[in-house]
Parts: structure tokens; C-alpha cells; sequence
């Protein structure tokens, strides 16, 4: 193994070769590094929650990044601004609804935050301002309501309908 | 979207207001609602720009009418909510807190619609806690109307002079938060509220001291107080220069029931930084078991407290009366100023622009506002060098005035030029000068202004001088344009004379035709009348 870099295995069996700094992004791999006595020349890092193709978009993202500074700590009081995405991610994130979804999974699990931040930016811009109708056709929600429960909303909406 | 966990749907919420999250994912699956049922218990349409009426109607339609009962607290605005809410008031069966805000550009609206809204609101037994805007005559409705479950009463700048020891008693009020114009008014109140436990109370008028006879019935019950004291401006501070003995005095009222007392003071002077003062504000207290006090001052204290730091930010200093740039102007006036106006006349401004030009970080945090009443077009002047450096200096500026008539596609060129697209804050637009509507339709002036200020909420416009038959059309081609280019616009705004208002055919005697056009675009209007004007607020 080349001195400054790791190979990361998907869940499907393809290894990747990585910087160690582009991989350090992810606390996850920088914990197996660093505090669990992981060392570079181990053969590889298993990564059993992504697969490949997701493996090798998160890669794409890390090396884009690598050399951004390190994301602010998190305030959930902070009003979050949806807008301050950069061209480069939004062209990154124009992709299917299930890689976006299974990007969040990886950055979740990988915690890498600034992944994390930007596909669930996007996600919340794809939701805002829409009624329900409007999300369940986009994302394919199911209904189970049971049309017990169905004539129930609708008795209970009438009130507002006669008003 | 449904093979996410919970936490991670949970995260995505975090990037929404919660009115989006409650209209998106009602009614959707039993899983959702399960979500989502925590944020219906606790609605916010606040502040008013941040909510567009789309989801206001989608709340009041669909989610009123099925989870009323869980509702639990309700935050709207005075202004531009309160006709909305009223037919749903009696369907708030679970209220326990209603907050009403005002942004006191409304100050002399509604008053009447107010007191008919809490004598409706009042009668809710689940009622507990109540925040207003003062409004005249609003503590006498309350008293009449109130049952005996309203415990905390939060009232901002109050100033009712129909307050009487006289009105009905409120025995049941525990708690109140209030800022007084006048500390005259507190014998009154604890007249009325005799079982008070705790009080929060704002003195931030130069007038606004106690001149009554002591001593004040403080009720006995009174065990925890708050006072906030002291100015928002420097001219208030050379007012209250030898008030230290009045608030010694006055403080002294409280000695023999108050157990907690914390005192914050904003531009206090010298007297009450010195550490033995600060011990005889309380000395005589008998009962005193906590004392917190948080003082702000220019002043240099005589010896360090091991608490005191030193701010790098005096925004609570600002000054609030907009600032014309002037050969006088100081850069210190300009940083302690929040609204700056640039004149048409030329002053001499190369004493700012060296000043500026030598501090490559310094920032004007306090600035909100810059009116331009000048040509915006002469670009190479040192007004508008000054203005650019001014820009690129502003952090937290939120609204731009133009009050010069510019060709709309000029003023993006010179816009671009005076580097305005570095205001990615900007959230308030206003271009006061008279257009004709052609002008305010025009899809590229629009598209332009929407890339130089991608966060826009508000913009304002002079209602067009010409009367026309087809206003109607072409307001509902500007609303069209508007909702398609501004992904965060809910508020268009008509400053209108007059003359206009009561000769154009849009503003019929009923308001008939604006609530149809309005109807037809899905938005609703509030309209502001001043004496020689109207503000017709379009929310979309």
C-alpha cells in the first residue's frame, strides 16, 4: 500500500484507493484510524453500509472537498440557510431520487458532516412549499390509511368546507 | 424517502420551518403523521415574511380542520394573520398559549379587530398564556373577558391610559411580562393583580420613571423580578445620567417580598458600575436569596469585576433614526447606525473612503438598511465608490431603498457595478421611485433582480399613476413573475398616494375587486392606512 493512502471495500467487494486525508473527512475512518489502532498498511477498511457506486460518489465528493476548511459546529436554533449550495454540489447532487436518499445513508454512517448537510439541504429544498399530495406523488408515498380513517378526515374537514 | 429512519427524516426537518414540514406531511401515512404530530402541537406563522399564504391556507384548511385539538400553542402576527385566524378561534379547544407579534409598522391598525378577537379568544378554559402587542384598552378586555385559568400575561410597550385601579381584578394573573412606557402605571396594576408572583418589567423611555407617591402596593405574593433598564440611544444616555438613586428608590418598593432579583441595565452609567453601589441597590432587601445583574456601559468601571469582558459588538447601542451620509458623517456614526441615507447632493465623502480604504476588516454589523435617494447610474463618484465600500462592509444588511427614478435595466447594470449582488442577506427590496407597471412586469428586470438578491421576502413598489382598466391583469402577471423568480417572496407591497387609492377602479368601495384578483392568485391582502397614504400588503 502506497504510504499515504487506504483501500476501502464496498459492500459488494470493490476496493478503493484513497488519501488518507481525503478519507479522514469521514469521522467514522478517521476513528478506525486513529483510535481503534488501525494503521494505513491494514489491508482494508470494510464498509459494509454503502455500496459501490455509492462508495465511489462519496469518494468523488471527499476529493472535491478536501481541502475545505472544517464545517461549523452544528446550532439547531440557527435558522439554516437552503440557498448557499454551491454549483459544483448542486450538478453533484443531480441524480435519482434513490442515490440522493442513499447518499444521506453513507454520509450518515461515514459522518461525513458536510455530505450530510448538503444532500439533506437538497432533500428539504425538494419538500418546501408543497402539499402532501405534491410529496406523495413525488416520493411515492404510500397510503395506509384505512378508509375508516379516510372518512374520518373527510367528516372532519367538512366543518371547515360549510363555514 | 420512506427507506430513511426516523432520525435522519428528522435531520431533513431541521433544514424547514416548521409550517412547510406540518403542511407537507399531514395526512400522508400513519408513519408521517406519527412525525409529524409533535410540530402540529406548536404553531409559529412568525416572523410574518418567512410564511407565505399558500401554507397559511394549506394550515388553516387542511390541518386546522382535523388536529385543532392538538394544538397547543399558536404564534401569528397582528397585522397580517389576525382576520385570517378569526373564523378558526373557537375550534382551538386544546389552546394553552397564544402569542400575537406586531412589527409596529402597524401600530394604530386593528385595535378594534384585536379586542373582538380576544373576546373570542378569552373564553378558551384552556387558556393559560397570552402574549400582545399593547394596543388600547387591551388590559380592560382582557379583565372582562379572561377566565381564571390566563396566568401569565405578557404585554409589549404598554401605554393604555384606560388602566385604573378601577378596572375588574385579576387575581388569577401569576406572572406578567411588560414594557411601560410609564412606571406610573405599575400602582394600577398591582391594584388589579393582587396575587402577581412574578414580574418582568422593560423601563426604556427617558420618561418613563416612576413619579407616583410611595410606597407601590407590591403584592405580598411578588417573589421573583426582573428589571431591564436603561437606553437603546446615546442621546437617552446624557437623560439618565443621575438615575441611579431614582432606581435605588425604587427597587427599595420590593424589599420585603422579592426573593429573586435580576437587574440588567443597558448603558448604565458610572453610578451603577461601582461595585458597592451595585450592593446598595439590594442592601435592605430582607428576603433576597438570588441576585443576577448583567450591567452594559461605556463607562471605564473604577476596578475590574472578575466578570466583566469587554464586547467587540455594541449593537444594543445602535443608533435607531436613520443617518444621512454627510460631509459631517464620522465612520463612528456610521458604525453605530442601522439605516443609512444617501443623498442626491454631493458632499465632500474622501475623508470616509480614506478612512475605510486602510481598515481592510472592518465590518458596519449594525447596518440593516441603505436608502439611496440618488442616481444610482453615476458610478465612478465618490458617493458611489463609498456606497460600494459600504456594501462589501455590511454583513447583516437586510433591506435596499431606492427612491430614484432609474430605468429598471439600468439599475441592475449600475446594481452590478456598486458590486450590490455581494448583499446575499438582502431580504427586503423597495424601489419607491414612480414606474409604470410595463416597468415592474418586465420578466428580465425581475430575473436580474432575483440573481442580485437571491433571498428576497419582500418587495415594494409605488402603485403605477395611471389609472387603468387592466391593473387587475397586470398584478396578476407581476404576482406570476414574482412567485416564479423569487423562491422565498411572500410579501408584495404597493406604497400608494392617496388619490390613487380612492380614484383607481382596483379598490372599489367594498374592497370587492382586490379580494376577487386576489382570490384568483391565491393570495391575500391587508391594507395600512396613514394619513396621506396606503400600504397595500400582498402576501403570496
Amino acid at each position: 500500500m502506497a504510504g499515504n493512502k487506504i483501500k476501502l471495500q464496498s459492500n459488494d467487494g470493490d476496493t478503493f484507493d484513497v488519501d488518507v486525508e481525503i478519507a479522514k473527512q469521514s469521522a467514522t475512518i478517521k476513528t478506525m484510524l486513529e483510535d481503534l489502532g488501525m494503521s494505513e498498511e491494514d489491508d482494508v477498511i470494510p464498509l459494509p453500509n454503502v455500496n459501490s457506486a455509492i462508495l465511489k460518489k462519496v469518494i468523488q465528493w471527499a476529493t472535491h472537498h478536501k481541502d475545505d476548511p472544517p464545517p461549523p459546529e452544528d446550532d439547531e436554533n440557527r435558522e439554516k440557510n437552503l440557498s448557499d449550495i454551491s454549483s459544483w454540489d448542486q450538478d453533484f447532487l443531480k441524480v435519482d431520487q434513490g442515490t440522493l436518499f442513499e447518499l444521506i445513508l453513507a454520509a450518515n454512517y461515514l459522518d461525513i458532516k458536510g455530505l450530510l448537510d448538503v444532500t439533506c439541504k437538497t432533500v428539504a429544498n425538494m419538500i418546501k412549499g408543497r402539499t402532501p399530495e405534491e410529496i406523495r406523488r413525488q416520493f411515492n408515498i404510500k397510503n395506509d390509511f384505512t378508509p375508516q380513517e379516510e372518512e374520518q378526515i373527510k367528516k372532519e374537514n367538512e366543518w371547515c368546507e360549510e363555514k | 424517502m420512506e427507506s430513511l429512519p426516523d432520525e435522519l427524516l428528522l435531520l431533513i426537518f431541521r433544514y424547514l420551518r416548521k409550517p412547510d414540514i406540518i403542511c407537507a406531511f399531514s395526512n400522508l401515512n400513519s408513519r408521517f403523521q406519527q412525525i409529524v404530530d409533535p410540530y402540529i402541537h406548536n404553531i409559529d406563522l412568525t416572523p410574518a415574511n418567512t410564511v407565505n399564504y399558500k401554507t397559511i391556507r394549506l394550515i388553516l384548511d387542511d390541518i386546522v380542520p382535523l388536529y385543532a385539538d392538538q394544538i397547543q400553542s399558536l404564534t401569528f402576527d397582528l397585522g397580517r394573520h389576525l382576520s385570517l385566524f378569526w373564523p378558526y378561534v373557537h375550534h382551538f379547544n386544546n389552546l394553552k398559549s397564544l402569542t400575537i407579534e406586531s412589527d409596529n409598522t402597524r401600530e394604530f391598525h386593528c385595535v378594534y379587530q384585536l379586542n373582538e378577537f380576544l373576546t373570542k379568544v378569552l373564553s378558551l378554559q384552556t387558556l393559560i398564556e397570552l402574549s400582545l402587542p399593547s394596543r388600547k384598552e387591551i388590559l380592560s378586555t382582557i379583565a372582562y373577558h379572561a377566565t381564571s385559568h390566563l396566568s401569565t400575561l405578557s404585554l409589549s410597550l404598554f401605554h393604555d391610559l384606560t388602566l385604573t385601579s378601577y378596572m375588574p381584578k385579576m387575581p388569577y394573573i401569576k406572572r406578567i411580562f411588560i414594557a411601560l412606557h410609564n412606571a406610573d402605571y405599575l400602582h394600577s396594576l398591582f391594584m388589579i393583580m393582587p396575587n402577581l408572583e412574578e414580574l418582568s418589567l422593560s423601563l426604556f423611555n427617558a420618561n418613563c420613571y416612576y413619579q407616583g407617591h410611595y410606597p407601590l402596593p407590591v403584592p405580598v405574593s411578588l417573589a421573583n423580578l426582573t428589571v431591564r433598564f436603561g437606553a437603546s440611544t446615546e442621546d437617552s444616555y446624557l437623560c439618565r445620567q443621575s438615575h441611579f438613586k431614582w432606581m435605588k428608590d425604587f427597587l427599595t418598593q420590593f424589599k420585603d417580598n422579592v426573593k429573586s432579583l435580576t437587574f440588567i441595565g443597558l448603558y448604565v452609567d458610572n453610578e451603577f458600575i461601582e461595585q458597592d453601589n451595585i450592593q446598595k441597590l439590594v442592601q435592605n432587601f430582607s428576603r433576597l436569596q438570588v441576585f443576577h445583574y448583567d450591567f452594559h456601559t461605556k463607562c471605564q468601571p473604577e476596578r475590574c469585576f472578575t466578570n466583566m469582558t469587554k464586547s467587540s459588538r455594541v449593537n444594543h447601542f445602535i443608533i435607531d433614526s436613520p443617518i444621512t451620509v454627510s460631509l459631517c458623517s464620522t465612520p463612528n456614526q456610521l458604525y453605530m447606525c442601522n439605516k443609512l441615507k444617501v443623498v442626491n447632493e454631493i458632499f465632500d465623502l474622501e475623508h470616509l473612503l480614506s478612512f475605510y480604504k486602510f481598515k481592510p476588516n472592518y465590518k458596519l454589523r449594525n447596518l440593516r438598511e441603505i436608502v439611496c435617494y440618488h442616481d444610482l447610474q453615476d458610478t465612478t463618484c465618490i458617493r458611489s465608490q463609498l456606497i460600494s465600500r459600504l456594501i462589501s462592509m455590511s454583513p447583516n444588511l437586510q433591506t435596499i431603498s431606492v427612491h430614484y427614478w432609474h430605468d429598471p435595466r439600468s439599475l441592475i447594470k449600475s446594481f452590478k457595478e456598486l458590486s450590490f449582488d455581494r448583499c446575499k442577506t438582502v431580504s427586503n427590496f423597495k424601489y419607491l421611485a414612480q414606474m409604470t407597471f410595463d416597468d415592474y412586469c418586465d420578466p428580465g428586470f425581475l430575473y436580474e433582480l432575483a440573481t442580485l438578491f437571491p433571498q428576497l421576502k419582500t418587495i415594494t413598489f409605488t402603485w403605477f399613476s395611471q389609472i387603468n382598466e387592466n391593473n387587475s391583469t397586470q398584478l396578476t402577471r407581476l404576482i406570476r413573475h414574482l412567485r416564479k423568480y423569487f423562491a422565498h417572496m411572500t410579501y408584495l407591497k404597493f406604497a400608494i398616494s392617496l388619490f390613487h387609492f380612492n380614484s383607481q377602479p382596483l379598490f372599489d368601495k367594498n374592497g370587492t375587486m382586490l379580494n376577487e384578483l386576489m382570490r384568483q392568485n391565491m393570495a391575500y391582502h391587508t391594507i395600512d392606512r396613514e394619513r396621506e397614504s396606503r400600504l397595500l400588503n400582498i402576501l403570496l
